[in-house]
Order: C-alpha cells, then structure tokens, then sequence
C-alpha cells in the first residue's frame, strides 16, 4: 500500500485532502501557502545558522577555550548573499538578519496558539455544551471580564511587570518571548472562546447532534469529534492563522517600542529592523525589506486562515 | 412513587406532562400522555401535526434537552432481564413546574432547590443504561440527523462501534456495510465515502434506518419515516421498516400522520389530539366500521377515505377552522369544537365544556377517551357521520 494509501480512510485524511483540493485557482491559498513556506525555510535556514556561528570548543593540555565561531573564520563574508540588501544599522548583513529574526517570533507564536487554541476551545465548548448552569455564566462572566481589556494594553502591562519583577531581563529573552507568547495567548483566549461558544450552542441545537446522543455516544464523543472535530476546524484554522500573523504584530510592536518591552536591540527581530525608520530614509533597504516581510507575512498567514476555513467549510456542500 | 408496569408491556408511559416556559408562563405540549407498546408489539402514534406526539416520545426516550421547564410522569422500560427501569423516576420532585391538580388548569410553578443538576446527571446515567438495554430512533428528517461534515462511513462506523465496542478497524467496516445492505443501499466503499449532502431523500432516511439498527435495539422508534418522500420511496421504505420489524422481532413506535401505513406496521394504535391521548387500542379497531372510535379518530379515518377517493374538503363545518392545532389548557374537552357527537348532542354538552373525559376501556385493551354515556353512539359514529354530512342530521 502506498504511503498516500494509507491515509484514504479516516479524519485526518478527510483534512489533508481538502486543504490539498487545489481544483481551482484560489490567490489566497497560493499567496498563504508561499507565505508559510516562506516563514518555514527562513525558520530553518536561520536554525542552519546559528549551528554555523557556534562557537566551537578546543579542549587541550593548555586549558579548553571557545575559538572563533564557523563563520567568522570563513574568508570574505562580505561577498556572502546575506549582504545583497546590504546592512542594517548594527552592520549585520541585512538579508540574514531578516532571516535569524524569525527566532524572535515563530516558537513563541506556535506557543501563543497552543495556549489559546486548548484554553479558548476547552472552555467555549464546554460552556457552550453544558447551557443553563452556572458553568456557562461562571466562565461567560471570566471571559468578558478578560476581553474587557484591549490584548496589545494587557500584554505590555504585563511584559512590563514582567521585566520590572526579573533582575536581568535583558539576558533572559527565550524567557521573556515565552512570557510574551503566554500573555497574548491567554489575552487572546476569550475571543475564541466566544467564536467556539458560538458555534458549539448553535450545533448542540441541531438535530444531528441529538441523533447522536439517540445512538449511544458519549458526551465527550459528541463534543469533541461530531461538534469540535467536525464542525469547528473551520473557526479553528481561521483563528490560529490569524493569532500567528497577530503576534507577529505584537513581538514588531514591542521591539519597535524599546528593548523594555520587546526583544534587545542587539538581537535580530524584524521590529528591531524598523526602529530608527523615521531618522533616515524611509525607503532604505534596511527599513523596506522588514517592513515587507512583516505586512507580507501577517497578510499571507490571514488570507490562508481565511481560505483553508473557507474550503472546510465547502465540505458541507 | 411506585411507577405503573402493564403486564406484558415492553414500555408504560403513564400520566406524561411535557411543556416549554415562554416568556415566564408556561405552555402545556403534552398533557397525561399515556400509551403502552407490548413486547414484540408495534404501537403506532397518529393524530395531526402540533398536537405533541413528537414531543411526548421524546421525553418518554430521554431526548430532549432538559432545560428547565415542564416533564413529569413516569416511562418504565422492561427491556431484556433487568428490572424494569423508569426513566423519568423522582422528576416531579426536580422539574420547576408541576402538574396541575384539583381545578387546577396549567401546571403550577414550585421550588426546585439545588438538586436539579444532580437528577440530570442521574438521568443521563439511567438513559446510558436504556441504550444499553437497546434503544434506537429513526428521525423525522434524516437529512438534518445526520451530521454533514462526517461521512456516512464514520457516521455508521460510529454506531456499529457502539454496540461493539471491542470491535476493530475492519469489523466496524465490515458491520457498516452489513447494514449498508441490509437497507437495500449499495454496499460498497464509494455509499461510505459519501457526505450526507450528496444523499438523495431516500438514501437518506435509509441510511437513518441502518444508522438505527446498527446499534442492534430492541426498541425501535420510527418518527414520521416516510415524511418528505415521494410515493414510490414512501413505499418502498414502508415494506423496509415491515420487514426489518417482523424480521428482527422488535418492539417499537411508529409516528405518523399516514394511516394505510400505521395499519400495515403496527400492532396498536394511539391516536392524540391537542397533547392528549384521546384513545388507544388495538389496530383492528382502526378498520373496523363496528369497533367503538373516538370522534376525532373517526375524522381522521374519514379524511384519509376521502383523499384516497378524491372527496377532500366536503364537509359542511369547512368555514370552521378544523386545521387549528396545538395543544390548548382550558376546561372540559379539547375536541368538543370539531366533535361529530357533541354537534349532534348525543352527549352532554355541559359536562364537555366542564370536563376533562378520562380514557374509559370500551373493549378488551381499547380506551376512548370521551363523555358518552352509551358506547353504541362511538359504534354507529360512521352511520351518524353519512347522516351529517347529507344534512338529516345538524347542530
């Protein structure tokens, strides 16, 4: 059995075939798609570089010591196709530096999703499931109460007590991008909690789901594959593609803010890139090329939400 | 509260009030319901459309929602060796409403306290414990009970794993398509692979039915099945639902507005108007031009003959509103404004407009529910209508 073969039957198959319908040409699809691939090799490719500027250890009788990393001692890196677009304003290639500062935001953003995708889902379903009790109310009231404030507010307020409370913020940035991806994550949980909540006490009307509970499933099974599974991917989709490219947003908007909210200056980070846009040229490579990839990138990622919802959702006929 | 068990009875429902809250007052949709389905026997439920019969069985099965509103009486399943199970047992005691007593004529609202979410949970045990002992339910519109984003394999996969749980990938396949063909559909991996949208009608309510039976119930409930279908398929999945009854000795209900079906299928008959059963007996008494009916069952039975014989709407009272439905709370009978007997005065109009009749055995397991003194009025009820309609006979 090929190994396409084998995924003919099941769930996930049923998704993999859907998103891979390119039966007509949909710009969304291809711009969000190239938009992806484009975040994923820059990703691996900046993962390659780091490896390459590792420093390297020398054991010996004198006592070990870190030498120069790989790449320095390479000759003539100015030549290297990382200068194309020139430098920024430490000096670093240009090109390369757009492509390390995806470390700056694509675990953190996985992360961010992760939190609210499991926090929104979980709770929206369970209170939109379970109507008419104090669950539902208890949880409605948490949610309002949390999305009464404005996300980007809450998270610079709570980067700040953050970076307030630490006595070394600035050595501390894997932390400090996973304080920043958990507060847009929990930030960012009521709005799809509602979306879900929606979605899940509209279904738990219909008649399909009332077939269900008739037929012996359990709770969980009804929930969780006929109402979660079957029917909500769509929401789901759209909003993780739309919390990725927001976040992207945010990590920008905090380092352009200042290395007390944001990433250090000396850190790659496409925010970091445009800070200083307004002292020199607006139309320098080192401000444009950033400023490309982060409207690029947030509009692919919000347009492939958008299409892959919207092919789920054809399923339905 | 003891709950009542018919002898030889698969399921007792007795004195069942079903009713929704709508904007703080309460609306009756079903009112003492009461109906009993014999083991091995198939009841058939008719009576015109808002008149509650979808409602009452909902209930009696543990379907509905359970939002707070009105559900009380009891439905005692005597299904297989165990003892017999009530579903709705202790629910007087739980519901925000209660049933109305005395000169009472809607159900009074009580105290509840905080025990109601507490009998949920006992009730969703006691209903797991029925699909245990076998429960299935044919839908009124199969095209909205099937879930369309899963395919019918998975949907039927589903149900084939529920009553096997042990079973494996190629099993619940393999059960699937069993029952597949078991509904006269192509048994083949393309009818798995569809989603409900791509469903004609009658694929449709066939894959409904398989979806029931495989879940191998020993109780079978047919909602309206052949609604919405032309003649051919109404036909064709009549003699499916006779055959799969007959064949797989099932107990059951059939709900239906088509008679011709009702007789085919079904061993008794309980016919409801306005959320009450008005009567319920054996099916024979349905074509027996002798047997004892209750006014309205007479109607039904004499608009059915007229569609069938292209006579429709030659009835004198047609500037009344004979159409009205819905279930109505107020005192003394709620068909006495359509009622043959009652227009004619064979019966005593002041204790119609006073009083609820009770179902009062006419024959060996026949109850009508009707005020008339002499049984031989319900007998000769075909004789008084020719004379009413040919105008020997008026108000």
């Amino acid at each position: 059995m090929s190994a396409l073969g084998r995924f003919k039957d099941g769930a996930a198959a049923d998704v993999l075939q859907t998103v891979l319908r390119w039966r007509e040409y949909d710009y969304r699809l291809i711009f969000g798609s190239l938009t992806v691939l484009v975040l994923v090799v820059f990703r691996v490719w900046a993962i390659f570089l780091d490896v390459l500027t590792m420093e390297v250890y020398t054991g010996g009788s004198a006592g070990g010591r870190f030498t120069a990393s790989v790449a320095r001692v390479a000759p003539n890196c100015a030549q290297a196709p990382g200068y194309l677009l020139g430098t920024d304003q430490n000096a670093r290639p240009l090109g390369l530096t757009l492509v390390e500062a995806t470390e700056a935001f694509f675990e953190p953003a996985l992360l961010s999703c992760a939190i609210a995708l499991v926090l929104g889902t979980l709770l929206g379903a369970v209170a939109g499931y379970f109507r008419g009790g104090l669950l539902e109310s208890g949880t409605k009231l948490l949610l309002t109460v949390v999305a009464s404030y404005p996300r980007l507010i809450l998270v610079i307020v709570a980067v700040g007590i953050f970076v307030a409370s630490v006595d070394n913020p600035g050595g501390q940035l894997g932390l400090r991008l996973a304080m920043i991806a958990t507060f847009l994550g929990l930030a960012y949980v009521p709005t799809l909690a509602f979306a879900i909540y929606q979605k899940v006490g509209a279904f738990q009307r219909e008649q399909f789901v009332e077939a269900a509970r008739a037929h012996g499933l359990s709770h969980t099974r009804i929930l969780g594959y006929h109402i979660l599974w079957a029917n909500c991917l769509p929401v789901l989709a759209r909003h993780f593609f739309y919390l990725f490219g927001y976040f992207i947003l945010v990590e920008t908007s905090l380092s352009f803010l200042g290395s007390h909210y944001g990433v250090p200056a000396s850190t790659p980070s496409w925010g970091n890139l445009v800070t200083g846009c307004d002292l020199g040229s607006l139309w320098a490579p080192a401000f444009v090329a950033p400023a490309v990839c982060i409207v690029g990138s947030i509009l692919g990622l919000t347009l492939l939400g958008d299409a892959i919802g919207e092919r789920f959702e054809r399923r339905r006929g | 509260m003891t709950a009542e068990v018919a002898d030889g009875a698969i399921l007792t429902a007795r004195d069942v009030w079903v009713g929704v809250e709508v904007g703080g007052a309460l609306k009756p949709i079903v009112q003492g319901g009461r109906l009993t389905v014999p083991r091995g026997g198939i009841l058939g439920l008719v009576g015109e459309s808002g008149s509650g019969k979808t409602q009452f069985v909902r209930n009696i099965m543990g379907l509905s929602s359970l939002e707070p509103g009105l559900m009380s009486g009891s439905a005692v399943y005597a299904l297989g060796d165990q003892p017999p199970l009530d579903v709705l047992e202790n629910i007087d005691a739980y519901s925000p409403f209660r049933p109305p007593t005395g000169d009472e004529l809607i159900p009074q609202r009580q105290r509840i306290g905080w025990g109601w979410p507490l009998w949920r949970r006992r009730f969703r045990k006691r209903l797991a414990a029925l699909r245990e002992l076998g429960v299935g339910f044919i839908f009124q519109n199969p095209t909205g009970a099937l879930n369309p984003y899963l395919r019918v394999g998975q949907q039927l996969g589903e149900a084939v794993a529920v009553a096997r749980p042990n079973a494996n990938k190629a099993e619940i396949r393999e059960g699937a398509l069993h029952w597949l063909s078991e509904v006269h559909l192509k048994s083949s991996d393309a009818t798995l692979a569809l989603y409900p949208h791509e469903l004609s009608g009658g694929m449709a309510q066939r894959v409904m039915i398989a979806l029931a039976l495989a879940a191998e119930p020993k109780f079978l409930v047919a909602d309206e099945p052949t609604t919405g279908l032309d003649s051919h398929i109404r036909r064709e999945i009549v003699g499916l639902l006779h055959r799969i009854l007959r064949e797989g000795e099932l107990s059951g209900i059939v709900i239906s507005h088509d008679l011709p079906m009702i007789a085919r299928l079904c061993d008794r008959l309980a016919v409801m108007f306005r959320g009450k059963v008005v009567e319920e007996g054996p099916i024979a008494a349905l074509g027996d031009p002798e047997s004892p009916n209750h006014p309205y069952t007479r109607e039904l039975k004499e608009r059915a003959e007229d569609l069938a014989k292209g006579r429709h709407s030659m009835r004198r009272e047609a500037g009344e509103s004979p159409d009205a439905t819905g279930a109505v709370a107020a005192a003394g009978c709620v068909y006495r404004s359509r009622c043959l007997v009652h227009k004619v005065g064979m019966v005593d109009r002041t204790k119609c407009a006073t009083e609820g009749p009770s179902l009062v055995e006419v024959a060996d397991n026949h109850r009508v529910s009707c005020h008339v003194e002499e049984i031989d009025v319900l007998r000769d009820l075909a004789l008084v209508s020719a004379e009413y309609r040919a105008g020997e006979i008026g108000d």
